[in-house]
């Protein structure tokens, strides 16, 4: 491997780095409620991409493989500390305040947070990543089969609830 | 589930989730109640999505792109530094005793021309080379011969799982 090489590839996984790393730490942001145990994650996260990566596979893919491994560390986490409790989260976000640009409405922050984790999970990679069901599946190792209708269900209690809190008007369904 | 569905929910949904827009996406949102739910589900999740970006550039602690790399190499080269040690007794195993272990055969089967000549060239040699095997096994010699084969054999059960370990790991990167 020559160092031409070597700066080639340094240089695409910063690119790709400062494109992902964002959004994945705001994933785990509002999974955890915590931002230092997001840093952390984010940054075994990379560790372990640079270690594992096949670097011929298009984006959406690795960003994908990004995903899957930054949920297994959280699971691995939420598992060993048994701390993220919603109250916990809570408590968290209260103490943070808001962000300094796009404050959301704390109905909707409240909403959003009291879904259970993978609820949580689902919408984001679904709603915002704009993954396909067999892609989520992948990342949350789930069954492929059971994402389309979990991810219907999930659409329509968080439209329901979206519509309690005054978000969607009442007359648009 | 079906009474509801829009089939191109999923579509609409992946498309709006990834920014994009189209005078069909437009034209489909103001004749579907369904996918309209979505585009609101859509644009309450971006808005989440927004608010932990925001937070993304005051809180997160993350290092940059550079430095993950260089603690992926480190630990790559523990990694690597950590195998070598453990196979270290393998490779000393492999570099003199199997050598030596065959040299030790040879030696035995020279001293031993004439008996292994006779044994294989007499008429009923094939017939009693167990009986000859386990007379040569009695003398001094013998047992030389039966340690050389026991080492021959195993350096070459260890080089065939040496091999085989080496042949099945992935290449990284």
């Amino acid at each position: 491997m020559s160092r031409t090489d070597d700066r080639t590839r340094d240089q695409a996984f910063e690119a790709f780095y400062g494109r992902t790393s964002p959004g994945l730490w705001g994933y785990l942001y509002r999974m955890c409620g915590n931002g230092a145990l997001a840093d952390d994650i984010v940054q075994e996260t990379f560790i372990r991409y640079l270690h594992n990566v096949q670097e011929s596979l298009p984006e959406r893919q690795r960003k994908a493989f990004i995903y899957k491994i930054a949920s297994h560390l959280l699971v691995d986490d939420i598992r060993a500390r048994r701390t993220v409790s919603l109250e916990a989260v809570e408590e968290r976000a209260k103490a943070s305040g808001p962000a300094p640009s796009e404050a959301l409405s704390p109905d909707l922050r409240r909403l959003f947070e009291s879904l259970p984790p993978r609820d949580r999970s689902l919408l984001w990679l679904a709603y915002i990543e704009g993954y396909d069901h067999i892609e989520i599946a992948e990342i949350l190792g789930l069954k492929a089969g059971s994402i389309k209708v979990i991810l219907f269900r999930l659409r329509r209690s968080f439209a329901v609830s979206l519509k309690e809190i005054g978000y969607i008007p009442e007359e648009s369904s | 589930m079906s009474d509801n569905a829009c089939p191109k929910e999923d579509r609409i949904r992946e498309a709006l989730a990834r920014g994009e827009s189209s005078p069909e996406i437009s034209a489909h949102l103001a004749a579907c109640p369904r996918c309209l739910e979505t585009a609101a589900v859509v644009s309450a999740m971006k808005r989440i999505g927004n608010e932990a970006g925001g937070r993304f550039a005051t809180e997160a602690r993350i290092p940059d792109a550079a430095a993950l790399q260089r603690r992926a190499r480190a630990l790559r080269a523990s990694v690597i530094a950590g195998t070598d040690e453990i196979l270290k007794p393998l490779r000393a195993y492999r570099r003199f005793v199997l050598p030596l272990g065959l040299a030790a055969g040879l030696l035995t089967a020279v001293l031993n021309a004439a008996s292994l000549k006779s044994l294989l060239l007499s008429p009923t040699g094939l017939s009693s080379l167990a009986d000859g095997l386990r007379s040569i096994s009695t003398g001094s010699q013998g047992r030389l011969f039966l340690l050389a084969a026991v080492f021959g054999g195993l350096g070459l059960m260890v080089l065939i799982v040496l091999s085989a370990f080496w042949g099945n790991k992935p290449e990284k990167t």
